[in-house]
């Protein structure tokens, strides 16, 4: 008696040679197999025959998404913020969910066909990668993130919101020295003054310290004058700062 | 009942810190990613990267606990020791954080996974050396005195003092991010293999300090387009009466942006 | 280029040979979602899922091995993940459901639609292991030793599965006619 697993064997060409003669010298004597083995193969092509199902353009629209967010952010991947990178995120994540909906809107309304120059395009996809990078755990993607400011010629209020968070809150000295940097390039905007009046007051570290002190003179911002003499009087600033100060007053006054 | 008397003998001796050391060890929940942050108050340090999945700790000079403490555990605004050595370690997330509980100055030997990212603050006033070898991964470095010393380094590195020099040996410079050195007294001393391909920016801050280097770098004048990208890096438009001194330029055609800024020391750049 | 070359170029950077394996595969990923639960909108995102997680983990990949064994092996995670979450389909589930796509397909015969969706039923009636060895074996034209690998058992084991489901779909399918 051929079972049925022999006869499955078959139909799928897993039988030795020794097997496959065997079997088909018994399909020559026996009626009984013969009619087996086409219903087993009526069944397969039933199988066989069943459709493809199609998805909806969903599918693609979600994967390419999803394909162009990862080519942006295709920088180290962090696995759960440390502690001193919660504050941050919890800073820009408000910013990137709004830039990334304004941003996704563009992409979705195929039917209004919105012209954005090419110089507005460019400065949406630096907002959206900068955001992005500010969020890393890695003080060095956030100097990089810092570092994409420079792309902007104007003064962009995403922008410059993000570099005068960067410089007051960022955990790490070196970002916060480097969004200071970035920022002295908008310095004709009041907005972006008060923040550095607003960090020499209440920065504790010496070198964001001096790094105001300095921008603040280059700036030739008088308003800086009260907070410098306060400086040379304080106790627990160090020599290097109280110089810097001084130099600086000599220059503003 | 030996076994009892011994056990609890044992224990005290642990929490009393009196014993010949085994290494207190921990090791990270999964092979991925790892991160170490190590907060210290006033310790020499010196961490190795090796190979494996765990840390191990060394760590001496906690005072003997007060007999009055015995069974107690020495706790401070932010951490509990949990080692019996003058410090915490905690584990989450593949994330482990050492922090330093003991007032006393420790004297620390630490081995973690060589691709681990580290993170090491130092916030001391005494200057204690803290000296890293052999880590291939990322590392975010800031002490107030300490001379920090690294070597067979790659990188990024993102460093900052404010008295202590900063010494880097890196064995190759990893592209994958700036590395950015700042001290305000202290000097900075970095080797770079000579073929190293380096956006660099080198900064003094006083009439005093001077830039050092023997590599051949060609200064920037102009606005420059870093290759692949459309990233521009501008030139500082302004001339700071300051003192501010900076130089940009590249090496071998450029690369990842190396910054090295020291308000009153010298800056010397080598070639490996 | 083969799968495995191009998932070696995302790995290496190169994210936009992504699309071309996204190309290749999802519809075949869609379908085996689709036939064990036949929600078109879980299918898709199902399927979204199983690509977030070849590109998140692409620098685990060993080129070495078969791309089509390692992403149905995403795929069945993705799977058993829902399942442990949101539980099965019922029968009932089933039976309520359209197959709009065949019942709306004009070239195929009343006849023939009906066959189909009473083998898709029989399908739906086989247990979750008989469904995927089906679908990986008959669908999805696995070897069997890829099959093993994928399942983490002997060529063997997979053979005697095949001859199970095989004989007990068709009994149940046979019920139906």
């Amino acid at each position: 008696m051929i079972s049925e697993n022999k006869i499955i064997d078959y139909l799928e060409g897993r039988l030795s040679p020794e097997e496959l003669a065997a079997f088909e010298s018994a399909l020559k004597s026996s009626v009984e197999l013969r009619a087996q083995l086409r219903e087993y193969r009526s069944f397969f092509k039933d199988i066989d025959q069943l459709p493809e199902y199609q998805p909806s353009k969903k599918l693609s629209h979600n994967f390419y998404e999803m394909l162009e967010a990862e080519k942006a952010n295709q920088y180290s991947r962090e696995k759960g913020p440390s502690k001193s990178s919660r504050i941050i995120i919890g800073i820009a994540a408000g910013f990137a969910l709004l830039l990334s909906g304004f941003w996704l809107g563009n992409n979705m309304n195929n039917d209004q066909q919105i012209q954005l120059s090419q110089i507005e395009k460019d400065l949406q996809e630096t907002q959206v990668i900068m955001l992005q990078l500010l969020q890393k755990e890695s003080a060095s993607q956030r100097i990089k993130a810092v570092n994409y400011s420079y792309e902007v010629e104007r003064s962009d209020q995403k922008i410059i919101d993000a570099l005068i968070r960067t410089m007051n809150f960022d955990p790490n000295t070196n970002v916060r020295l480097h969004a200071a940097e970035a920022l002295a390039r908008f310095g004709q905007e009041t907005k972006v003054r008060d923040a550095f009046l607003v960090a020499l007051a209440s920065q504790d570290n010496p070198e964001m310290q001096i790094k105001a002190i300095n921008i603040l003179v280059h700036l030739n911002e008088r308003r800086a004058v009260g907070e410098m003499l306060k400086l040379l009087e304080k106790e627990d600033i160090i020599d290097a700062v109280k110089q810097q100060a001084q130099t600086g007053l000599e220059i503003l006054l | 009942m030996h076994k009892l008397v011994f056990s609890i003998l044992l224990l005290t001796l642990t929490l009393s810190g009196v014993h010949a050391q085994q290494p207190f060890t921990k090791a990270f929940k999964s092979t991925g990613a790892k991160r170490v942050e190590v907060y210290l108050t006033d310790a020499n340090v010196v961490i190795k990267g090796i190979s494996g999945n765990e840390i191990k700790l060394n760590a001496s000079g906690m005072k003997p606990l007060p007999e009055r403490a015995k069974g107690l555990r020495p706790i401070s605004r932010t951490a509990m020791d949990n080692t019996g050595l003058g410090l915490e370690v905690k584990e989450s997330n593949n994330i482990i954080t050492i922090k330093q509980t003991a007032s006393d100055l420790l004297d620390i030997s630490l081995e973690i996974p060589k691709e681990a990212k580290l993170l090491v603050e130092n916030s001391g006033r005494k200057n204690t050396p803290l000296k890293i070898e052999a880590m291939q991964g990322e590392m975010e470095i800031s002490v107030n005195r300490s001379p920090v010393s690294i070597k067979k380094a790659v990188g990024p590195i993102v460093a900052n003092s404010t008295r202590g020099e900063i010494e880097i040996q890196f064995e190759r410079l990893s592209q994958a991010g700036p590395s950015s050195i700042n001290t305000v007294s202290g000097f900075i001393d970095i080797t770079l293999p000579s073929s190293s391909k380096a956006n660099l920016e080198l900064m003094t801050m006083s009439n005093n300090n001077d830039i050092f280097t023997d590599f051949d770098i060609k200064l920037l004048e102009e606005e420059e387009v870093k290759k692949g990208g459309k990233h521009k890096k501008h030139k500082k438009d302004w001339d700071c009466k300051c003192g501010e001194k900076s130089i940009k330029g590249t090496i071998n055609g450029g690369g990842v942006e190396v910054y090295l800024k020291s308000v009153r020391d010298n800056i010397y750049l080598r070639k490996s | 280029m083969t799968d495995e070359q191009l998932m070696l170029a995302v790995k290496n950077g190169k994210l936009d040979s992504m699309s071309i394996l996204f190309e290749r595969y999802h519809r075949r990923l869609y379908n085996f979602f689709f036939r064990i639960n036949y929600n078109q909108n879980l299918s898709e995102d199902l399927s979204q899922n199983v690509f977030e997680r070849v590109i998140r983990y692409r620098n685990s990949y060993n080129p070495a091995f078969s791309f089509k064994t390692w992403i149905f092996q995403i795929a069945r995670n993705v799977r058993l993940e829902h399942y442990k979450k949101y539980g099965q389909q019922t029968m009932e589930d089933i039976d309520k459901q359209k197959f709009l796509q065949i019942e709306d397909d004009t070239s195929i015969n009343m006849d023939k639609k009906e066959q189909i969706i009473l083998l898709e039923k029989a399908i739906n009636r086989l247990n979750d292991e008989q469904r995927e060895i089906l679908l990986l074996t008959r669908f999805q034209n696995m070897k069997y030793a890829e099959v093993a690998r994928l399942l983490g058992c002997s060529e063997g084991a997979v053979k005697v599965k095949v001859y199970r489901t095989i004989k007990q779909l068709r009994q149940i399918y046979l019920k139906y006619l």
